[in-house]
């Protein structure tokens, strides 16, 4: 019932669904940012593009054969991701 | 995970759809019918049935709207067209706030300008709204539901082209009698038919749905400045105050819901767009609200068809609706436009000509395209979705991709039962899905088929009347998945296509037997809008027939065998025929 496989896999699926929201959602907002699109555009560059970087990277999760790889990948971006963001706003309101 | 990309994709397109199999049949079955909402809804009036469609539907408007409201200051005529039969009347009266949910809305006879008393009926809308918020529960969480459903159909479109080896080659294969190889086939067929409608109505679906779905993203998306077109272009976030969204609604089903008239269901762009933006009429003439307005008393009146011609002339278009501010009074502005979106880029509204009280064109407007590669695309991604350009071949050819998107879904779902019959017969797993399968399928038909009985069956000035029709389909989608429970084996569909065939196949008898006007009759006025519904559905009838003669003739499972482990392991696209015992 409980496996470690099975364990695993939960965690990949739940890494891929809501590591990979939280990843695309940071990606978007970092592009949008960089590219100097304006409230309108970026908005509306955000709704094209989260769903195909989210779809890419559903499916970069579970093409990978390793269940660590796969969540490590996943998470590590978001470090890498959401700090930088961060660290961007707060540059941009000093 | 699976040792190769392909067998990785075949895992994530196995469960990634079954897990949310049934809701997406369900979206995309009632989402298909809903190219047709306006259509389903004239059926589903009878009163209507009987209008004709006379060169003078505007001038009788006129004439009624004077009895009905000389003294209003605005009039809202919308003609009957290819979707409708039937003229559109509203008005406003002095004072009042300019939103369309107010004010009388009446619905008459073109030809003679008699008021129809139509039934109260949930008609196409319901499906329409079914289709993207559920029912029955929050609509944020029935829209969640939906945009999870349709993100991972996505995914299962993607990872199904991912997986295909040969997926042209596979196309072209059909093995019938091959029990899972059919069903293969079947689903190859259904999904590589149209897999560019899928890919477009899904992923527009999702963006459609991106101001739940993305809520970080500043908002709703769609009453405010994204929708693309021209409003995107002129009235941004920063030029324009967005309005407040009503509980994240789309503008345009906003402004559909509630008491809206029946005739205007299919055209809330138009009046949406109103209690955003100033009103191009109130615009040019800014002064007529508040200075002196001289009543025209004997004036004659002006020539409506003189202008519908020279619009037509212009256009080389129909004109569907016309708007008069400041009806009766000498500075009176007349509108008459398209009222719909021409192209996958161009403005909500159409093109306008507005002339003034002697006839004189005073100006000829058409909003301007979408600009920008962002806003075009988003406009174009949109206005596919939800077919407001297409004409009614383009209307058809959307709908058949909505089948065959359906029949992929179907066959998706029953392949899974298929390919596991001989291992899991006897799980919980494979019970529930078969249970869930038969349910979903065949009784989602069968709730549309009643849900259309019921309209005609249930009493024309019954209270609530539209609650009831919603309830009579979701009580027997219920009764089908009562009986799924303990019969969803073979018996157990032939049972309920059975049933659908019967309801299906009867309602071209319903529908004369129903109506103040015969089959004949409706033949002879050319009203083949309710002539092609009834085809239809006897069309539907037949396919079902043809399954229920199927499953008559194919053999009951056998009882579980060892299998191969070679042939378990394999996904389903390695499977070859001749591995598969008959």
């Amino acid at each position: 019932m409980f496996s470690a496989e099975r364990v695993w896999l939960t965690g990949r699926i739940l890494s891929a669904a809501i590591g990979g929201y939280l990843l695309t959602m940071g990606i978007c907002l970092w592009i949008a940012q960089l590219s100097g699109l304006d409230q309108n555009d970026a908005r509306m560059f955000n709704t094209l593009a989260f769903f195909l970087i989210y779809l890419l990277l559903i499916i970069v999760s579970f093409a990978l054969r390793s269940h660590q790889k796969a969540m490590a990948l996943n998470w590590l971006s978001n470090l890498l991701v959401w700090p930088l963001w961060w660290l961007l706003q707060g540059g941009a309101a000093a | 995970m699976k040792e190769t990309l392909r067998q990785s994709m075949t895992w994530l397109h196995t469960w990634s759809s079954l897990i949310v199999i049934w809701l997406l049949f369900a979206v995309f079955v009632t989402g298909t019918l809903s190219f047709f909402r306006t259509e389903i809804t004239h059926w589903m009036q009878p009163e209507g049935h009987g209008a004709s469609q006379p060169q003078q539907a505007a001038t009788t408007a006129i004439q009624r709207l004077q009895q009905l409201a000389p003294d209003a200051s605005r009039w809202d005529i919308q003609l009957p067209g290819e979707r409708s039969r039937l003229t559109g009347l509203s008005w406003s009266n002095p004072g009042e706030v300019m939103e369309r949910r107010r004010g009388p809305m009446l619905s008459i006879d073109p030809a003679t300008g008699e008021t129809l008393d139509l039934r109260e009926t949930a008609g196409g809308n319901f499906l329409y709204r079914f289709h993207f918020e559920l029912y029955g529960i929050p609509r944020e969480l029935g829209r969640i539901l939906v945009g999870i459903a349709s993100m991972l159909m996505l995914v299962a479109l993607v990872s199904g082209v991912i997986m295909h080896r040969k997926i042209f080659t596979d196309f072209f294969s059909f093995r019938p009698g091959k029990k899972t190889a059919s069903w293969i086939d079947a689903h190859v067929i259904g999904g590589v038919l149209a897999l560019p409608f899928h890919l477009m109505i899904t992923f527009s679906g999702l963006i459609l749905l991106a101001s739940t779905l993305l809520f970080w993203n500043g908002g709703d998306q769609r009453n405010g400045p994204p929708p693309a077109g021209p409003q995107t272009a002129s009235h941004g976030p920063n030029t324009t105050p967005e309005r407040p969204s009503s509980r994240g609604e789309p503008r345009d089903e906003q402004v559909e819901r509630g008491a809206r008239p029946q005739w205007n269901n299919e055209r809330p762009d138009h009046e949406g767009a109103r209690s955003e933006h100033p009103h191009p009429l109130r615009e040019k003439n800014p002064s007529a609200r508040h200075t002196h307005i001289t009543p025209t008393g004997d004036q004659p009146a002006v020539d409506i068809n003189a202008m519908i011609r020279q619009a037509q002339t212009l256009w080389d278009a129909p004109v569907n609706a016309i708007t008069v501010e400041q009806p009766n009074q000498t500075d009176a502005r007349w509108q008459l436009s398209t009222g719909s979106r021409e192209g996958l880029t161009s403005g909500r509204n159409g093109r306008q000509l507005i002339f003034d009280n002697q006839g004189q064109l005073l100006e000829n407007r058409a909003e301007p395209e979408a600009t920008g590669a962002l806003a075009a695309t988003y406009s174009v991604l949109r206005v596919l979705h939800e077919a407001r350009f297409a004409d009614t071949t383009v209307r058809w050819l959307l709908f058949v991709s909505g089948i065959l998107g359906s029949l992929m879904v179907a066959t998706g779902a029953i392949l899974w039962v298929v390919k596991r019959s001989r291992q899991q017969l006897g799980q919980l797993g494979y019970e529930l899905v078969s249970t869930l399968n038969l349910a979903a399928i065949a009784g989602l038909l069968i709730a549309i088929a009643g849900y259309f009985w019921a309209n005609r069956l249930l009493p024309a000035v019954l209270e609530n009347r539209e609650s009831w029709e919603i309830r009579v389909f979701f009580g027997i989608w219920l009764l089908s998945l009562l009986h799924a429970l303990f019969q969803h084996q073979r018996q157990g569909w032939v049972l309920q296509l059975s049933v659908g065939a019967a309801l299906f196949g009867l309602i071209p008898l319903l529908d004369p037997l129903t109506s103040r006007t015969g089959l004949w009759f409706a033949l002879q006025q050319g009203d083949w809008i309710r002539l092609l519904f009834d085809l239809v559905c006897l069309l539907m009838a037949l396919v079902l027939l043809v399954a229920v003669v199927y499953l008559r003739k194919v053999s009951a499972p056998r009882r579980p065998t060892p299998e191969p482990a070679n042939v378990r392991a394999r996904p389903i696209q390695e499977v070859k025929p001749q591995e598969i015992t008959p």
